[in-house]
C-alpha cells in the first residue's frame, strides 16, 4: 500500500468508527438515562472501562488473533476497527453526555411543540436555503439551527473528537499489523528516515487534524451556552433495545478489557516462577513513573491555571491544547524537530523533550476533566463543608475536612491518576522522545511484543500495568496513615 | 451601638453585561438584618461575599465576626448546599457541637417538619425540604452569624410563618446574629430590625426597618417594603386635606377611603386584593385622577360612590 491509500484507508475507517460511535453513544446515553441512579452509575463505569483499559494490553492480547488472520487482511481490518470502535464509543458517549449546549432540554422540547406551526420537517428545513436575512424569524426557529444549537453540536462535537482518535491511532494498528499512515510514519521514522521527510509524510495528517479541530472548535465556541449540561431526563427507551444496548455494554467489557486482561493473567499464571525477572526492568518502570508524574503534574498544573482564564487569556490556553489534539505521533516528530533547532538542542537526549510532548498530550485530557470536576463539583456544598473547617472546635473542623474531601478531593485526585495513568502508559511519543538512558517501560514491552506471546512477557505486562494501581494504593495507605 | 459584623468599602463584583454588585459600602451590625431587593439585584452576591463564597473584584470586605462560638459564619446558600452523600440526620450532626444533646438533631427535624426524612439523602427531598434542611443545618451549627440566602425559598406560604418562629427562637437561644435576603416585604417586616435594600447592584438603602417602612426617602425606597402612596405637598393638600413640607409616603393602613355623600372626590374603580385595596379615584373639582392603595375594613367601594380620603396612624405607626 502507498501513504495515499494509508491515509484513505484510515479516513474511511475513522469515519466509520465515528460514525458508529456517535450512533452507539446516543444509545447507551438514553439507555442509561432510563435506568434508576445507582444501575445507571455501575452502566456508565462498564462503558468508560474499556476507553480506560491501556490500548498496548488489548493491542497485545489480540496480537495473537490477528496474525492468524494474516492471509485474510479484510478480516483483521474488521477486527482493528471494530477494537477501536469499542474503544472510543465511551468518548462519544461522554462528549454527548456533557458537551454544553446552548439549549436545555425543555427549551428544545418547547420548540418542539410548535412542530405543527412550523410545517412538516422537510418546509421546517427548506427555511434555512429560503430565507436570506439571519434576522428572520423563521430562519432563527429552523429546525436545522435549533438541532445544530441543542443535540446536533454534541453530535458533531463527538464524530470530530472519534474521528480524530481513530485516524491518529497508531499502537493498536501496529500491533494487529494493520496498514495505517501512522504505522508507516512510525516506522519509517524508527529505521532512521530524515526528520524533514517524516514531517513531509505526517504532513496530510496534520493538516486534516487541524481542520478537524478547527470545525470542533468552531463548533463549540461560536454558539452561546448554558454551561455543562446536567443529567437528562428519562428516556422511554424500549425494554428489547435497553436489553441490546446492555449486550453491547457487556460485550465490549468482554472484548476490550476482560478478554485482554485474562490473556495477560492467564500467561502470567503460567510465568510466575519468571516473576524475579522482571526485576531486570525496573529502571525502566522507574523511567516510566517519573514520566508519568512529571507530566501529570506539569498538565494537572496547566489546568489548574487554564480553568481560571477568561477571554484571551482562555483563548491561548484552548491554542495550547492543539497540539496534544493531534495525536501522539504527529505532536513527537513535531517536538523532536523543535528540540533539534539551535537554541534547544542542548536538551536533545535528555528527558524534557518527552516530559514537554507527554504534557502537551495530556494537557488537553486535564482541561476537559478539570472543566467536569468543576462543573459538576456541587460549589455552594463545597464551601458550606468549608465553613466549618474554620471552626475552633475540632470535630466539627474534622468533619468539615471529610466532606470536602468527599466533594473535591476525590475528584481532583483521581483526575491526577488517570493523567499519570495516560502519561505512564504512553508508547508512541515515548519510543519518539525518550532519552537513549532513560527508555520506558512501555517502549521496551512494545518491542518485546513483536515476537509474539510468551508467558514471560505476560508477567512483564502483569507487573509493568500493577504498578500505577501498586502505587495508587501505597499513596492512599500513606495518607490513611498521616490523617490518622 | 457594637462593633460591625462586616464593613463593605466600595465592594463591586462583575458580572456579564453589568456589575452584579457595584460599589457597595456599608456596615453588617449584629442583630437581624435583611437583604431586600427584587431578582437580580445583588442580594446573592452580597451574601457570597459575605461568607467568602466569592471575592470582591474592586473594594475590600472586612470580616469583624467575634469569635466567641464554634463557627465565625455558617450559611445557607440558595442552591441548599447539601451533602449529597450525607443523609438529613447526618448534615445536622456534622455540624453539631460536641457539647450539643444528641437528641438536637431529631428535634430540630422535627420543629422543621422533616423527622420523616431523617435517613433521606438529598436527592430523595422535595425542593422544599431540602431549603428546610439547609435551614435546620445552619440553626444546628453554633455560629455567631448565620447567613441565610432566601431560606424558605419554595415553602408552602402557609407554613412559612412556623418555620421563622423556629429560626427566630433559635437565634435568640444561641445570641447569633442573622442577615438573610428575601424578596419578600412582610418577612423584612416580621423578621428584621436592620435592612440592606439592593437595587441593580446598587445600595438604595441601609438602616432600620421602622424608618425605611414610615420614612422613606423616596418613591424608590417606599416601594421596597411594598406598595404605598406618594404623594407630593400638592397631591397631600389636594387629596388628604394635609400640609406636607416634601413629599412622602402613606402606607396602605394610614389611608382611610371613607364613603361621604358631599365629598367631590368619585370612585372610578376599586379592586379588593384582602388585606390591601386598589382604588381609583376622581376629584371633580379639579378634573384629576388618581390610584391610592389603602386596608380595606370589607369589600364596600363602588364605582360612582363619593369618598373622603383620611390619614389614620401617623409616621410612628400610631392612630392619629
Amino acid at each position: 500500500m502507498t501513504l495515499g491509500q494509508d491515509y484513505a484507508c484510515a479516513l474511511a475507517r475513522a469515519f466509520g468508527i465515528a460514525a458508529g460511535a456517535v450512533l452507539m453513544g446516543v444509545a447507551v446515553r438514553a439507555a442509561i438515562a432510563s435506568c434508576p441512579r445507582r444501575l445507571a452509575r455501575l452502566l456508565w463505569l462498564v462503558h468508560i472501562v474499556p476507553f480506560l483499559t491501556p490500548v498496548l494490553l488489548v493491542g497485545y492480547a489480540w496480537s495473537r488473533y490477528a496474525s492468524s488472520l494474516i492471509h485474510y487482511p479484510a478480516w483483521n481490518q474488521a477486527l482493528y476497527t471494530l477494537l477501536v470502535w469499542l474503544r472510543l464509543t465511551p468518548v462519544a458517549t461522554l462528549i454527548l453526555h456533557f458537551a454544553p449546549s446552548a439549549m436545555s432540554p425543555e427549551a428544545t422540547w418547547c420548540h418542539k411543540l410548535l412542530g405543527k406551526r412550523m410545517g412538516g420537517c422537510v418546509d421546517g428545513w427548506m427555511n434555512v436555503g429560503e430565507r436570506q436575512s439571519s434576522n428572520h424569524p423563521f430562519l432563527q426557529s429552523s429546525p436545522l439551527l435549533f438541532w445544530l444549537h441543542s443535540s446536533g453540536r454534541a453530535f458533531a462535537v463527538a464524530f470530530v473528537v472519534v474521528f480524530l482518535l481513530a485516524f491518529g491511532e497508531f499502537e493498536m494498528a501496529s500491533l494487529l499489523c494493520i496498514p495505517s499512515w501512522t504505522v508507516t510514519l512510525f516506522d519509517a521514522q524508527a529505521g532512521g528516515l530524515a526528520l524533514g521527510e517524516s514531517l513531509r509524510m505526517a504532513a496530510p495528517g496534520l493538516l486534516i487534524g487541524v481542520a478537524l479541530l478547527g470545525l470542533g472548535l468552531w463548533l463549540l465556541f461560536t454558539a452561546p451556552t448554558r454551561g455543562i449540561r446536567p443529567a437528562p431526563a428519562r428516556s422511554a427507551m424500549g425494554r428489547a433495545a435497553r436489553s441490546l444496548v446492555g449486550l453491547y455494554l457487556l460485550a465490549a467489557l468482554a472484548v476490550a478489557t476482560l478478554l485482554p486482561a485474562w490473556l495477560v493473567l492467564e500467561g502470567a499464571a503460567r510465568g510466575l516462577g519468571l516473576l524475579p525477572e522482571t526485576l531486570a526492568l525496573a529502571k525502566e518502570v522507574m523511567a516510566s513513573v517519573v514520566f508519568g508524574l512529571a507530566a501529570a503534574a506539569c498538565a494537572y498544573w496547566l489546568s489548574v491555571i487554564g480553568c481560571r482564564l477568561s477571554g484571551c487569556r482562555c483563548a491561548i490556553a484552548a491554542a495550547l491544547c492543539i497540539p496534544g489534539l493531534l495525536g501522539a505521533l504527529v505532536l513527537a516528530l513535531l517536538i523532536l524537530a523543535l528540540f533539534q533547532l539551535p537554541g534547544l538542542r542542548a536538551a536533545y537526549d535528555t528527558p524534557i523533550p518527552l516530559v514537554v510532548a507527554l504534557t502537551l498530550l495530556l494537557l488537553p485530557f486535564a482541561l476537559v476533566l478539570r472543566m467536569l470536576v468543576s462543573a459538576l463539583r456541587p460549589g455552594e456544598a463545597s464551601h458550606a463543608a468549608r465553613l466549618l473547617t474554620a471552626s475552633s472546635e475540632s470535630k466539627l473542623a474534622r468533619g468539615g475536612r471529610r466532606v470536602l474531601w468527599h466533594l473535591e478531593g476525590q475528584g481532583k485526585l483521581a483526575v491526577a491518576f488517570l493523567l499519570f495513568c495516560w502519561g505512564y502508559f504512553d508508547l508512541t511519543a515515548s519510543a519518539i522522545l525518550a532519552p537513549s538512558q532513560m527508555a520506558p517501560v512501555i517502549y521496551r514491552l512494545y518491542n518485546f511484543m513483536h515476537y509474539g506471546q510468551t508467558a514471560a512477557l505476560s508477567t512483564m505486562v502483569l507487573v509493568c500495568f500493577a504498578v500505577p494501581f501498586l502505587l495508587c494504593g501505597l499513596f492512599f495507605a500513606s495518607f490513611r496513615v498521616l490523617r490518622g | 451601638m457594637s462593633s460591625p459584623l462586616w464593613k463593605l468599602d466600595n465592594a463591586s463584583l462583575a458580572g456579564s453585561g453589568m456589575p452584579r454588585l457595584d460599589g457597595v459600602s456599608l456596615e453588617i451590625q449584629p442583630g437581624v438584618t435583611a437583604v431586600l431587593g427584587c431578582s437580580g439585584a445583588g442580594k446573592t452576591s452580597l451574601l457570597n461575599l459575605l461568607v467568602g463564597y466569592e471575592r470582591p473584584d474592586e473594594g475590600n470586605v472586612v470580616s469583624q465576626v467575634p469569635r466567641n462560638h464554634a463557627l465565625p459564619v455558617y450559611w445557607v446558600p440558595q442552591g441548599g448546599g447539601l451533602w449529597p452523600h450525607l443523609t438529613a440526620e447526618e448534615h445536622l450532626r456534622l455540624v453539631m457541637s460536641p457539647k450539643a444533646e444528641r437528641g438536637g438533631a431529631l428535634s430540630m427535624l422535627d420543629s422543621l417538619d422533616l423527622v420523616e426524612k431523617a435517613t433521606s439523602r438529598p436527592d430523595e427531598l422535595s425542593a422544599g425540604e431540602r431549603a428546610r434542611l439547609s435551614v435546620a443545618r445552619a440553626l444546628m451549627a453554633d455560629a455567631a452569624v448565620l447567613v441565610m440566602d432566601e431560606p424558605f425559598a419554595n415553602v408552602d406560604l402557609a407554613r412559612i410563618g412556623r418555620y421563622w418562629a423556629v429560626v427566630r427562637r433559635r437565634i435568640a437561644e444561641t445570641g447569633a446574629s442573622l442577615v438573610f435576603a428575601t424578596h419578600a416585604p412582610e418577612a423584612v417586616l416580621a423578621e428584621a430590625e436592620r435592612v440592606v435594600c439592593l437595587s441593580e447592584g446598587r445600595l438604595l438603602y441601609e438602616g432600620t426597618v421602622a424608618d425605611l417602612y414610615w420614612r422613606p426617602r423616596t418613591r424608590e425606597e417606599a416601594d421596597c417594603l411594598g406598595e404605598s402612596n406618594w404623594l407630593s405637598p400638592d397631591e397631600a393638600r389636594l387629596w388628604l386635606g394635609r400640609e406636607e413640607d416634601a413629599p412622602r409616603c402613606f402606607r396602605p393602613e394610614q389611608v382611610e377611603v371613607a364613603p361621604a355623600d358631599a365629598s367631590s372626590i368619585v370612585v372610578q374603580s376599586s379592586r379588593f386584593k384582602g388585606s390591601v385595596a386598589e382604588v381609583e379615584v376622581l376629584h371633580e373639582g379639579v378634573g384629576k385622577r388618581r390610584r391610592f392603595v389603602h386596608r380595606p375594613v370589607a369589600d364596600g367601594l363602588k364605582a360612582g360612590m363619593r369618598v373622603v380620603l383620611r390619614v389614620l396612624v401617623g409616621e410612628d405607626g400610631r392612630c392619629q
